[in-house]
């Protein structure tokens, strides 16, 4: 029981190419920006997009190898569309109940099991009503129900939660996981979302301009993160370099030019590496600091954001890019506007460095 | 963004002018409408209207010109679904020859059907050697008018088509749902408008259908004189009768337009 996928898809001039294996029962998360191939990867899973060449095998039955490709609705792969599409004909029942009744279930056993997805999802007293008459959370819940009583056994969830409000979107989440738990098949959320995608996912998939490009638990991409999007994602900043020695210290030598002092312990020179750092270790400055333990670079603000009560700087150093995140009260001291000159610093046992 | 706006004083001249034109048309459209209504003979119509002749006449209409909707639906469906989602080298080609009777005189219409199945036509032969003959009868009758009205039917459910949102079918497919599923449950019902102004514009064209009918069919009481038909039979021997026949098409096809065509009106 298991989807393995080998995948060389092309629309347009866009392509795609992804390879990855998800196991059931383990929530696996694709997240990047748009046009970063994730809604791709989903149609091509689904049977909506034929592949190039590769193949995508679910349970041991070939889905689609590039010469062969197994129409949609012979697939048993559920998809929730980012609009829901439910279909605007017929009652919440209706759209629940036809997935098994176009797979020839008996009119009477197809409503049994509609009602009894609408119940699990909390909206079977709304089994009469048309989808033009529910809300946002209803429809999607009503979305939800009809994809799973197909009995699917890869299960695609297409930005499930982006067109919810605020309010509605944290009860969908809390019931999503809920019913995702219960789910024995093989489930695939899309999402654009880094925070949503770090607080679902047990397994994450990072696309980049139509590449996986890095795959792993979240923690795991918390840790070491190997794509500038993964590091987006977590909130770091990542640097890649190569490791060099000299008057008794390491640096990186930065593959964009520059350098980082790092701690030399157990690091071979000439290795390919990155160098993580944490905004928060990042201390600006508008005089250049004097500790010589330091790493120092000089720059001009580019731009900022508030996170959660935090201010987060991003500084052009030159060759680097580097986002510091400090106290509202540190960037009104420090009177922080794009153009301002800062040095920013950070000790050299705050870079985390790993093989590339 | 920016956007060019016309100046103010260009659109309002044009507004002026243009709904003058529009409503002096919609009066010329009007005027023989009316006229014929104040030329009718209103005190004999109740007589004119239930002589056994238009009576069986208005029945011929109605059998014949639904009929040529029905048949018009069970062949129109397939050709604009080809046209509207399979791609092939000679749609093009297909949609000139399918919509070609809309620009045909229905005459030459009549006249080509009678040099294809009539009793020495093309096809003539092959037809009467299964028993059947259609020339002359209520059957060819359906079929001139089915073939002048048929492109209605195939324009609008081909532009029903091209409006459908076609993701609405794929999520079908991921249900499960095989191609005549997708058919059946999701597609004709999201075409229902298209279908109902279909129905509409092909029924009121059949209603009215002359040339075809006459040449292919002829006109013969009972079986192929429908109200039209009729109508040029009575020019020339009873005028008041024309004129009253003539009001009877006018009710029965307004009546079509306004229970089938509504969403074409209000749009």
């Amino acid at each position: 029981m298991s989807l393995d996928a080998s995948i060389l898809a092309r629309r347009g001039s866009f392509t795609l190419q992804a390879e990855f294996a998800l196991e059931p029962g383990t929530l696996a998360v694709a997240v990047g920006p748009n046009g970063s191939g994730k809604s791709t990867l989903a149609e091509a899973l689904a049977g909506l997009l034929p592949i190039e060449s590769g193949r995508v095998v679910l349970n041991g039955r070939t889905l689609d190898d590039g010469r062969q490709h197994l129409p949609a609705c012979a697939r048993r792969v559920g998809f929730m569309f980012q609009d829901l599409l439910l279909f605007a004909h017929m009652s919440a029942l209706d759209n629940a109940a036809f997935g098994p009744r176009s797979t020839g279930v008996p009119r009477g056993e197809a409503r049994r099991r509609g009602r009894h997805w609408l119940d699990r999802l909390g909206v079977g007293d709304l089994a009469d009503r048309k989808p033009g008459g529910l809300s946002g959370g209803q429809a999607q819940r009503v979305a939800l129900a009809r994809a799973l009583a197909t009995e699917p056994e890869l299960l695609i969830l297409d930005e499930p939660l982006s067109a919810l409000d605020a309010r509605t979107r944290a009860e969908t989440r809390r019931l999503l996981v809920g019913v995702l738990a219960d789910f024995p098949g093989v489930k695939l959320v899309i999402t654009h979302d880094p925070v949503e995608a770090m607080a679902l996912g047990e397994r994450l998939l990072v696309f980049e301009s139509g590449r996986l490009v890095q795959q792993g638990t979240p923690d795991e991409i918390r840790r070491r993160p190997r794509a500038d999007y993964a590091a987006s994602l977590v909130g770091v900043n990542l640097f890649r370099g190569t490791l060099e020695a000299g008057d008794g210290r390491v640096f990186v030598v930065l593959d964009s030019g520059g350098r980082l002092s790092i701690p030399g312990d157990g690091l071979r020179p000439g290795e390919a590496v990155f160098a993580t750092i944490h905004p928060h270790s990042v201390i600006l400055s508008i005089e250049k600091p004097s500790t010589s333990a330091r790493n120092a670079l000089h720059g001009v603000v580019s731009g900022t954001d508030a996170i959660d009560g935090r201010v987060r700087v991003h500084l052009d150093a030159g060759p680097v890019r580097i986002t510091a995140e400090i106290t509202p009260n540190a960037a009104a001291e420090l009177d922080i506007k794009p153009g301002s000159r800062l040095w920013a610093s950070f000790k050299a046992t705050d870079i985390g460095v790993y093989p590339r | 963004m920016t956007r060019t706006t016309p100046t103010p004083s260009g659109v309002l001249a044009a507004n002026r002018v243009l709904p003058i034109v529009a409503g002096v048309a919609a009066l010329l459209i009007l005027l023989p409408v009316v006229a014929l209504a104040l030329r009718a003979p209103w005190r004999d119509a109740a007589g004119l209207l239930t002589s056994p002749g238009v009576l069986d006449a208005a029945k011929l209409s109605l059998i014949v010109s639904t009929g040529a909707a029905v048949l018009s639906l069970l062949i129109g469906f397939p050709v604009a679904w080809t046209l509207a989602r399979v791609e092939f080298p000679g749609r093009s080609v297909l949609r000139t020859v399918v919509l070609m009777p809309m620009v045909l005189p229905p005459i030459v219409g009549g006249v080509a059907l009678l040099a294809a199945f009539g009793r020495n036509g093309l096809l003539g032969g092959v037809l009467a050697s299964v028993g059947i003959s259609l020339p002359f009868t209520t059957a060819g009758a359906v079929v001139a008018v089915t073939f002048v009205s048929c492109p209605f039917m195939i324009l609008s459910l081909e532009s029903g088509l091209n409006g459908l949102d076609r993701r609405f079918e794929r999520a079908a497919e991921t249900l499960g749902a095989g191609g005549w599923t997708v058919i059946r449950r999701i597609v004709l019902p999201a075409l229902a408008p298209a279908l109902r102004a279909g129905i509409a514009l092909t029924w009121a064209r059949a209603l009215g259908e002359f040339g075809a009918t006459v040449a292919f069919a002829g006109s013969h009481p009972h079986q192929t004189r429908t109200l039209p038909l009729a109508i040029y039979d009575a020019l020339s021997t009873d005028l008041d009768a024309a004129v009253m026949l003539g009001l009877l098409l006018v009710a029965i096809s307004l009546a079509v337009l306004l229970v089938l065509g509504g969403r074409m009106l209000t749009r």
